[in-house]
Parts: C-alpha cells; structure tokens; sequence
C-alpha cells in the first residue's frame, strides 16, 4: 500500500503584502493540484499491479475466460475478513475438552471447593414438573435410597397426585419405601425433634400416595418382598440389599393373580 | 408391602400416645386410618 507522505513546514511570519498574498495563495493551489496530481498517480500505480497480480493468478490457476475476466476485474476488491480483531480475541475458539485455565489464580494457591460442589452432578435435583420428568430422574439419577430420598425431597408430597394423574407404577412405590425405611425413619428409641419433623413429612407422604390414581391396583402389584434391615443409630443409612430370586418369582404370582382377575371382571 | 409395614411401625414408633394431633404432631388414630388405607 502506498501511503503518501504527510511534510508539515514551517513558515517565518512576515508582513503580508497583497502581492505576497496572492503568491502564497496560487502556491496553495498548486501543493494540493500537485498533491491529488500524485494521488491520482499512486492510486493508478497501485490499481495497475492490482490487475497485473490478478492475471498472473488467473494464469497460474489456468481458468476459463469468463473468470479470468471476474478476476481482473475485481481485482481491486479485498476480501472480507471473517471476523473483527476484537471479536477474533472474544470468541475464540474452545480447543478440545479441557477448560481453559483461569489467568488471574495462576501463582496463588487454589482455594478449597465448597462442600456442596463436591457433591456430585446427579445430587443436584430439580423438582419435577411432570410424570416423566419424575421417572426420567428416578430411574437415572436415584439408585440408592439416599438419592431417592433426597429427590423426594425436591417437591411437596401434595404434588404427588398431581404429578402421578393416571397411576403409579409398583416400583416407585417400593423404591419409595425404601428409601423412606432407610433415610427419613429413624430407629427404635432414637426419636428426637428431627427426626419427629421427618416422621411428619413421611406421614404426609404416605397420605397423599393413597390419593394417587389406581392406587389399589399399585399396591396390590407392589413388592410384597422383606423388608430392608433398619437403621442402625451407628451408621449413617441403611442401603437396602438386592430381591431375592424367590421374592421375585412370588411378585410374579402376585401380578399373575391380579391380571387373571382383571380379566375375569373384564368378561363379567 | 412388607417395607411400607415397616414404615408404619416406624411412624407408631414415632408417634408417641401423648402427642395430640391437634398441634400438627402425628396422631396415632390417623395413622392407623392411613394403614388401613395401605392394607396393613
């Protein structure tokens, strides 16, 4: 690019006569005839090897008329940029699956994370809206009766038949008691204030349950299994063990029972 | 439904005779009406 010169002079101040001033100002014209005289001359220089480039790339990219003449002719055209300085520092491209380093905590020692973010991803709840936003979290997130009891935790139990408008299936129902029976019950002889609050909501939980839709047929397809081992005071909860093969198979011959019966009330 | 059992003997546990129901506490009258509910 050619950037004409800018010379700043310095002129001694003198009295001005009229013949001076009409010399001073036909010199004024003639700096600025001669500076747009070279303007032109530069912009003549510069557009000529514009086109001469645009040739000889024509040339050597060997392509037909019609683009070499496109080419020639919008040889003075700069192409776009695809973005700005400012934005090219801004939005700057995530590079692979590492988070970028915080600037400002380099040298000084990192502080401890809060207790609540070491918990993990799936402890975090959001109450649900839904049946299937209920079910989607339940069987995800919630594989211990801990989790479940904290997700339980999450919305008020007179949201339940709301939530649950048609039915429930058995196995919330179980995992719903279980997680009750590890987590929220305390065992014999330890019942303090706390755990009197916890028995309310559970009793509350329990109330509005049985208001949910086909409750009946819920409970009669539930797990009529042992139930889990209680708390003990000493450890923090109860995790409950796996079904027994022949509790399985006696639910199966629960739930059997039932569909006959259906179908007998059906026919009838 | 053995669990749910287990649940309710739980909340007798809790709920001792000579806390009234009327202050909010648990009541034990109820909680039996709500275990009848539950086929226990």
């Amino acid at each position: 690019m050619y950037e004409p010169a800018v010379v700043l002079c310095a002129i001694p101040q003198r009295e001005a006569t009229p013949s001076a001033v009409n010399g001073r100002a036909r010199m004024a014209a003639s700096v600025d005839a001669l500076q747009s005289q070279l303007h032109e001359a530069l912009n003549f220089d510069q557009k000529k090897k514009q086109i001469n480039d645009a040739k000889l790339r024509a040339v050597h990219q060997k392509v037909e008329y019609e683009e070499f003449e496109k080419m020639v002719a919008g040889a003075h055209l700069k192409p776009i940029k695809p973005k700005s300085h400012e934005s090219a520092a801004i939005s700057k491209q995530f590079a692979g699956y590492v988070m970028p380093a915080y600037s400002s905590q380099i040298g000084t020692p990192a502080p401890a994370p809060p207790a609540a973010a070491s918990l993990s991803a799936e402890q975090q709840f959001a109450p649900p809206t839904t049946s299937n936003d209920f079910l989607r979290t339940w069987r995800r997130q919630c594989k211990t009766p801990e989790t479940k009891f904290r997700y339980l935790h999450t919305f008020e139990p007179d949201t339940l038949p709301l939530l649950f408008r048609s039915e429930m299936e058995p196995a919330v129902l179980d995992g719903i008691a279980q997680a009750l029976q590890a987590c929220a019950l305390p065992p014999a002889g330890a019942a303090g204030e706390a755990e009197l609050q916890e028995a309310l909501w559970v009793e509350l939980l329990l109330r509005y349950l049985c208001r949910i839709n086909r409750f009946a047929l819920t409970l009669d397809l539930a797990d009529k299994g042992a139930p889990c081992p209680p708390r003990r005071p000493d450890d923090g909860a109860g995790v409950c063990p796996p079904a027994a093969p022949h509790a399985l198979r006696r639910h199966d011959a629960d739930a059997g029972r039932l569909l006959r019966r259906l179908a007998t009330h059906r026919a009838g | 439904m053995q669990t749910l059992a287990a649940c309710f003997d739980a909340l007798q546990r809790t709920a001792p005779a000579e806390v009234g129901s009327s202050e909010g506490r648990l009541d034990g009258t109820a909680l039996g009406t709500l275990r009848e509910a539950y086929k226990l």
